[in-house]
């Protein structure tokens, strides 16, 4: 990061404070930003946010560790064979289009209110996006590795694991760092609208209920927080591990 | 010398239309043997099937119809070294070059001590300097390809077929990629089939020139190349080798007239 990052953010707060100070919007909507910076430091310096902040988190990667699960092995399978992916494209292209949303009323009835009916319906939108990049990726191997492989006289599981897996490796990865971004998405909305205690989704939309308006956007900006964070680290590995990408 | 390629009556067709039950005839009625240590360029033009003739040769294809012996066994059982034009696209990326050029090894179960040995051993009897711990995308196209070939050859291969592989390199690389494959095979002693569409390169590295005619490809005549050895690129100025070459260029004319 250029030490020019920080005027971005400086120049943020001074509007945000202006906006505040001068009254142009409803102070109760736009509190100033030290009330929230301040109240930012007491939930952590209470605890109050440890219990939602971990509840979404372990939704989060409880569904994204299963949609990764069964995505990576399905998007191999389904991508090696031509017959395969091909009688399976349209299924999956059709259950992608469907909003993730419109199936919270179907997975409250199968699951309930708990954290099932919510990690499902991570479940259901990532292990999709894991598997149609899993698939794209083992589908666009360079076809002149593998004929290599194969006058080296390697075997089909050789080709597999040595050539056809690694090279989606860099494929599998992107559909991965995008299914996190996706999965914080739904955990919060679910804890929203799906019954829960805790989490930060469920945070948010109390606090706007009960009108803690400064609540609600230290809660805001924790989600914010946590997603960019997530998204770096992945963004990171992708750099430093996959460097050869496209090479 | 004892042949090292036989290659008998060989015929190959694609299916051009399931509908109307239409073939492509690409390879008919190919016969030549090789000797062993022997470099033999296929020259012909554009499309004629060579490609084709020499994925039969390394076995990835079956013939429809002949024999390919080499050191009296099929393809697909013998070590074969291949060499292809796109080498960014033959190599393994995710592997740094000293582990690109010991695949073969890695895929036999070589223990990686034993292989590394090899692989430095092999680049210093072949005398070319690779960055071993580097990766190929890092390289230069001629180095890229020098790990192509050192891969290939790690194994001591019976032949080494090369389809165009100098094609994507400019002109200076070449020149110089030219003068180390003849480096590389007299060191090594290989057979070398040598797939070319540029006919001074095609008679520049060559014993043999054998021209192909258009596709189907069928040998339409073969000519000896007895330019002095070893061969310097300033040879490519001498009236010898010009002589050579209008005698190539006018084979060449009469295979397109047919």
């Amino acid at each position: 990061m250029r030490k020019e990052f920080i005027i971005g953010p400086i120049a943020f707060l001074l509007i945000w404070a202006l906006l505040s100070y001068l009254k142009i919007v409803n102070p109760v909507l736009i509190p100033s930003p030290w009330t929230v910076i301040v109240r930012f430091g007491q939930v952590f310096y209470r605890g109050e946010i440890w219990a939602d902040l971990l509840a979404t988190v372990y939704r989060l990667f409880f569904g994204f560790a299963l949609s990764i699960v069964i995505g990576i092995p399905l998007g191999l399978i389904l991508g090696s064979s031509k017959k395969l992916s091909d009688s399976s494209e349209f299924l999956i292209d059709f259950f992608r289009s469907i909003p993730a949303s419109a199936l919270f009323p179907m997975f409250l009835l199968f699951f309930g209110i708990g954290d099932k009916a919510k990690v499902s319906v991570v479940v259901f939108s990532c292990s999709l996006i894991i598997i149609v990049y899993t698939m794209y990726g083992v589908k666009n191997c360079k076809e002149a590795r593998i004929k290599v492989a194969k006058v080296m006289n390697a075997d089909k599981f050789s080709i597999f694991t040595k050539v056809v897996f690694p090279e989606s490796l860099p494929h599998i990865f992107a559909g991965v760092r995008i299914s996190i971004s996706i999965a914080l998405i739904l955990v919060v909305v679910t804890e929203m609208f799906i019954g829960t205690k805790y989490g930060l989704g469920r945070l948010i939309y109390d606090s706007h209920l009960m009108f803690q308006i400064s609540t609600m956007y230290v809660a805001i900006f924790i989600t914010g927080i946590l997603g960019y964070i997530l998204n770096k680290i992945f963004m990171i590995v992708e750099s430093k591990v996959f460097h050869w990408a496209g090479k | 010398m004892q042949s090292s390629v036989i290659i008998r009556g060989l015929y190959k067709s694609f299916l051009k239309d399931i509908k109307k039950f239409q073939y492509l005839s690409v390879i008919e009625d190919v016969s030549i043997e090789i000797k062993s240590g022997e470099f033999v360029t296929f020259f012909g033009p554009n499309g004629c099937g060579k490609t084709t003739f020499l994925n039969i040769l390394s076995g990835l294809l079956p013939p429809d119809k002949g024999e390919v012996l080499i050191q009296g066994e099929n393809p697909g059982t013998v070590k074969i070294g291949y060499i292809f034009q796109n080498f960014s696209e033959t190599l393994f990326p995710w592997r740094r070059n000293i582990d690109n050029i010991a695949f073969p090894l890695e895929l036999k179960g070589t223990s990686k001590a034993e292989r590394c040995k090899k692989v430095i051993e092999l680049e210093k009897n072949l005398g070319i300097e690779i960055d071993n711990d580097s990766y190929p995308y890092k390289l230069s196209g001629g180095q890229q390809q020098l790990v192509a070939i050192a891969r290939a050859l790690i194994e001591q291969p019976y032949v080494l077929l090369m389809d165009e592989p100098f094609n994507a390199l400019d002109f200076q690389t070449r020149m110089v990629m030219e003068d180390k494959i003849l480096d590389i095979w007299e060191k090594m002693k290989a057979t070398i089939l040598f797939v070319s569409h540029d006919i001074d390169e095609a008679i520049y590295l060559a014993d043999r020139v054998v021209f192909f005619t258009k596709i189907p490809a069928r040998i339409a005549c073969t000519m000896e190349i007895n330019l002095p050895r070893p061969r310097r690129q300033l040879m490519l100025t001498s009236n010898e080798f010009f002589g050579l070459r209008s005698k190539a260029i006018e084979i060449f004319r009469k295979v397109m007239e047919r």
